[in-house]
């Protein structure tokens, strides 16, 4: 899954994940199941909300799936077949309770596309030995995201249709394959699938590429490489003709030129149902990362049968796009904090303030302060424990909050902070006013500079 | 409900229950008017009317109903007496079985009395404990609603009866205050405001009682998200997140795998995992999950409480004849929250949990509610766990903090959770329907099963106190509720898409376009209705749609840089200055007026 190396121990996400207090593992819950910790998920939720308003803001929309399915639905998009041993087991419905369902609703398997699925399960070697209704978590978005498409008549004016979940998947790790969030056992993809008329994919895909790189910008992920991903000829684990492989390709070839992104080729690194260019991140040590994905699709509108209906009246195919800019949050968070240690931009980072009352006679002060700037959207905390100053400082920076913000009389007296940054410059004293208009500003501009 | 019950229960009538259940009888006879040979079998009063279950010749049809209510018309008319009479077992038996009535022969044998209740009005004499009215002619306007099937006890081994149901009042104001809430119901169904509203999808093709959420219901529950998650933040609780499973271990030490099993999913055990321990399991409940949180550190008695939230999808396997749109699900999200307390804390997180609540339903505008103290039933000890001892502490706790509140409540013996009692609010929608939203659980028997510690001030190891809560319930149950009660009509606040801006004319389809950017920057959602239809055609689709404003833009807005606002109410505020109207928005938004 990852070309990444070894990291280091000292300096890997979990060792920082437990020094931050950002997430944790147990026994009791599941191996490869991540706990996130109060910190942890304001980081998660700020990338989530922060991806959820830039995708807003380029007509995706917005919707939320069950993380169960049938595996009927499973069937029908090959997954079942394809992808079986990643899938959780089953969970099979008592029977007594399935024959009370019949008796209330009618056929479940009305989206089967019956010629496909004989084609498949003449592959299939293995019998599926379920024969009663059974559930499974969803090891992938696309079938669900596909019936909400399905759920309407699809006009072309209303394409491309871009639905967009942070939809968490399931894949069944064997235990020792499991590595803190690089990989787990469930993880939640910054999915989108993007529906479109052919003449539309080209147009689309590329500004599927150039959202995917705006988020990394502001993630400071900087050092951008692609990877082209394609079939494996002689092996016969895809699905769809080779025309309309061949088209695929060709879309995302002439996409990658026109933004004059580096890329490389890799053979066999394909999806099943079509080719796909990964996203790759190179580190401050040299090490690569794989974040998201753009993968074009004719494959899936073939098997669901999937329409609209064209400027002449016409049923037409539409053709997908799989996409997700970091891929997984859990390993999106992994990778940023391989990193950059866990020193966030100032936007993301969970805490972004810590104030340090030099005195217990400085506490009201600091405290007065700290409601004010989280009343303008500013995450504060402040530091009372009786510790020294200098204690305090080296562990707000060790925690890698970006200001510090020290007072005591001469800060009271001024309505001034004395400011220093976890890069350990010191600002000095600065009127409260001018701090908060800082900070506001590097946070609103996602900037770098802090 | 078994026939026993409810003939127990005949007793404690009030009087409007009194007079439904005379009003049974009077329907009886008039069926028996038509069908000399029909079997009673038992014919209750139950929330706003009655019903009568019958075996007779032939299938009722709709068009059977006036006839039927004709004729009690006529009973009621002729004022006749209730005479009430004790027989002795023997005799009534005796009786009924001459009259062919078999249920009411089954009903006496099941009776343990010497002597039973009868009661005649009329023509008409029945079995029955009463109490009545004096005479038929007390029964206030009445309506039947309808005939289903209905087995004999309940029991689908046993014939199938037909039941007939009516509503009576006292007045014929109420009586029509009744259809027009029934009527208004139906329009109100979120299961049909949801499909037209596009806001959710429940279908065969998906596990039942699993919804989807569309574009509209996302932003509609990210809405709803965003404001308890902001409220919560600023009452000190701090969000996490958790996985959607756990082992079956978890649940075992938690209880809940031999409490609640009945409710939780089929378990997933494949080749990792060799025992039943082992095999993962959709969370019911997530309190097991955030005291794992909590126990991932060490606590000391500063920190305390620890307040940890969670939109927390649970997973409930519901009987699927039970589930009903987003009302009822298997799959459900929860705004969650645990706080983990010492003893000293419990007044005041109780008092930060209700003051919470109270906030919220405030914002919706949600202003009829009563409070139920949960409390476990003595008599049914094995539904619960947890010493005596642990339970009246518990018990008594709760009840000194809803007290010092200083609210009404109602104690209700049976609803707690089986780890402890429980403070329910129970809302009344626009139509006097009831919901149960919030809840506030006060648990000393968790700590006991995780064996959950703080260090206390004296450096020694104690047993913290859990306080488990949830403000709007089910997010699903909620919106369901919200959907009704607004009849989809929802606050601005609220609403997915906040203006529709309607170009009456091609041309002006640039400047809509200008207008949306305008609104859009400002944070409005809002939506540009471009189709070659007629201005009135696409006023009426958004109004069907409860788009709360409607921008109509022709040659004179264009000109004006300005919008023509109407409101979904159909009020037309006419041409407004565009930046006039950003500001009016804004402001509602903002302060989550429900004015528009």
């Amino acid at each position: 899954m990852s070309a990444a190396m070894v990291p280091q121990e000292s300096n890997n996400h979990r060792t920082l994940g437990r020094k931050l207090g950002l997430f944790t593992f147990s026994p009791e819950v599941g191996s490869g199941l991540p706990l996130w910790l109060p910190k942890g998920a304001i980081l998660r939720d700020t990338l989530e909300r922060f991806l959820r308003q830039e995708q807003l803001e380029r007509g995706y929309l917005p919707v939320i799936t069950p993380h169960i399915g049938k595996i009927e639905l499973y069937k029908t998009s090959g997954h079942w077949y394809k992808y079986r041993e990643s899938i959780f087991p089953p969970m099979v419905e008592p029977r007594s309770d399935a024959e009370e369902r019949d008796h209330w609703t009618h056929s479940h398997d009305s989206c089967a596309a019956p010629s496909f699925e004989h084609a498949l399960e003449a592959e299939d070697d293995e019998p599926d030995g379920i024969d009663v209704e059974a559930y499974i978590l969803k090891p992938m978005n696309c079938p669900h995201h596909i019936h909400i498409y399905k759920s309407e008549m699809r006009s072309y004016r209303d394409l491309p249709l871009r639905l967009a979940e942070f939809g968490t998947v399931y894949r069944y790790e064997q235990s020792g394959a499991l590595n803190g969030l690089l990989r787990t056992r469930d993880f939640t993809v910054d999915d989108s699938h993007i529906f479109v008329t052919p003449e539309e994919v080209e147009e689309e895909y590329i500004n599927v590429i150039k959202l995917a790189l705006f988020v990394f910008q502001a993630l400071q992920l900087d050092d951008f490489a692609a990877r082209l991903g394609l079939r494996d000829s002689a092996s016969s684990k895809y699905i769809g003709s080779d025309e309309e492989w061949e088209k695929a390709q060709a879309v995302i070839m002439r996409a990658v030129e026109k933004l004059g992104i580096p890329y490389s080729i890799k053979k066999g690194e394909a999806g099943f149902y079509g080719p796909k260019l990964d996203f790759l991140f190179r580190d401050a040590p040299g090490r690569q990362w794989q974040l998201g994905t753009a993968q074009v699709d004719y494959n899936l509108p073939e098997r669901f049968d999937l329409s609209y209906v064209g400027e002449d009246g016409q049923l037409h195919r539409p053709v997908m796009i799989h996409r997700a800019n970091g891929g997984s949050m859990e390993r999106l968070i992994a990778i940023l904090l391989e990193h950059n240690g866990g020193a966030f931009p100032a936007w993301l980072v969970p805490v972004q303030v810590m104030f340090i009352p030099i005195s217990d006679r400085h506490v009201a002060y600091a405290q007065g302060v700290a409601a004010q700037l989280r009343a303008s959207g500013v995450r504060v905390e402040v530091d009372t424990r009786k510790e020294r100053m200098n204690a305090k400082v080296r562990d707000a920076q060790e925690q890698k909050i970006p200001y510090m913000l020290v007072v005591g009389d001469k800060e009271v007296a001024e309505q001034a902070v004395s400011v220093r940054l976890r890069t350990n410059e010191n600002l000095g004293a600065m009127p409260l006013t001018s701090f908060v208009e800082r900070i506001t500003n590097v946070i609103n501009t996602k900037s770098r500079d802090l | 409900m078994s026939v026993e019950v409810e003939l127990e229960e005949s007793v404690s009538y009030t009087p409007i229950q009194r007079m439904r259940h005379s009003a049974a009888h009077v329907m009886a006879e008039a069926v028996q008017e038509i069908f000399p040979n029909a079997r009673f079998a038992i014919g209750p009063a139950i929330e706003d009317g009655f019903y009568y279950d019958f075996d007779l010749p032939r299938t009722l049809t709709p068009e059977d109903l006036p006839d039927i209510e004709q004729r009690m018309a006529r009973i009621v008319a002729g004022k006749y007496p209730y005479i009430r009479d004790r027989w002795p077992r023997e005799k009534a038996l005796e009786y009924f079985r001459n009259k062919g009535q078999i249920y009411k022969v089954e009903i006496i044998e099941n009776l343990p009395d010497a002597e039973v209740g009868i009661y005649q009005q009329h023509n008409f004499l029945d079995l029955c404990r009463g109490p009545h009215v004096n005479n038929t002619g007390e029964i206030g306007p009445f309506k039947l609603m309808r005939v289903a099937g209905a087995y004999w006890r309940g029991d689908e081994n046993r014939p199938m009866l037909q039941r007939l149901y009516g509503t009576a009042w006292f007045t014929q104001e109420e009586l029509d205050q009744y259809l027009w809430r029934l009527e208004e119901a139906l329009k109100r169904d979120h299961r049909k405001l949801g499909r037209e509203l596009k806001l959710f999808v429940l279908s065969d093709e998906l596990p039942a009682g699993v919804p989807m959420f569309l574009p509209r219901g996302e932003t509609l529950r990210y809405q709803m998200e965003s404001y308890v998650r902001e409220t919560q933040e600023r009452y000190g609780y701090q969000h996490v997140w958790t996985a959607h499973l756990g082992k079956v271990r978890l649940y075992k030490t938690s209880k809940h795998w031999f409490t609640y099993r009945e409710n939780m999913f089929p378990v997933m055990q494949g080749e990792q995992e060799s025992s039943e321990d082992d095999a993962y399991v959709l969370k019911p409940m997530n309190c097991p999950h955030h005291i794992t949180l909590y126990k991932a550190q060490m606590h000391s008695y500063r920190e305390l409480p620890v307040r940890y939230a969670e939109f927390a999808t649970l997973y409930r396997y519901e009987k699927a004849g039970t589930l009903t749109g987003l009302a009822r699900v298997r799959s459900l999200t929860q705004d969650d929250a645990h706080v983990f307390m010492r003893p000293d804390q419990i007044q005041e997180e109780f008092d930060r949990s209700f003051n919470l609540t109270l906030e919220v339903f405030n914002t919706y505008g949600l202003e009829d509610y009563w409070i139920a103290l949960s409390l476990r039933d003595p008599q049914n000890k094995e539904h619960y766990v947890g010493s005596d001892e642990i339970w009246e502490k518990a018990e008594s706790a709760l009840r000194a903090a809803v007290d010092a509140k200083g609210v009404e409540y109602k104690a209700v013996i049976g609803e707690a959770a089986f780890y402890g009692p429980k403070v329910d609010f129970m809302v009344r929608d626009a139509l006097g329907r009831e919901w149960q939203c919030s809840t506030i659980q006060l648990d000393f028997v968790q700590p006991e099963n995780f064996d959950l510690e703080y260090i206390g001030e004296d450096g020694q190891a104690h047993r913290p106190i859990i306080i488990h809560r949830a403000v709007t319930g089910s997010t699903e149950r909620f919106m369901a509720m919200i959907i009704e009660h607004f009849a989809g009509a929802f606050p601005v606040w609220l609403s997915p898409v906040q203006a529709m801006v309607i170009p009456i004319a091609d041309r002006h389809i640039e400047y809509a376009n200008q207008v949306m950017e305008t609104l859009k920057a400002a944070g409005i959602r809002v939506e540009v209705d471009a189709r070659s239809e007629r201005m009135n055609a696409k006023v009426r689709d958004a109004q069907l749609q409860k788009i709360p404003y409607m921008l109509v833009v022709g040659d004179k807005e264009a000109a004006e840089n300005a919008v023509a606002v109407r409101l979904r109410t159909n009020e037309n505020l006419g041409a407004t200055p565009l930046s006039s109207y950003v500001e009016r928005v804004t402001n509602i938004v903002k302060t989550k007026s429900r004015e528009l």
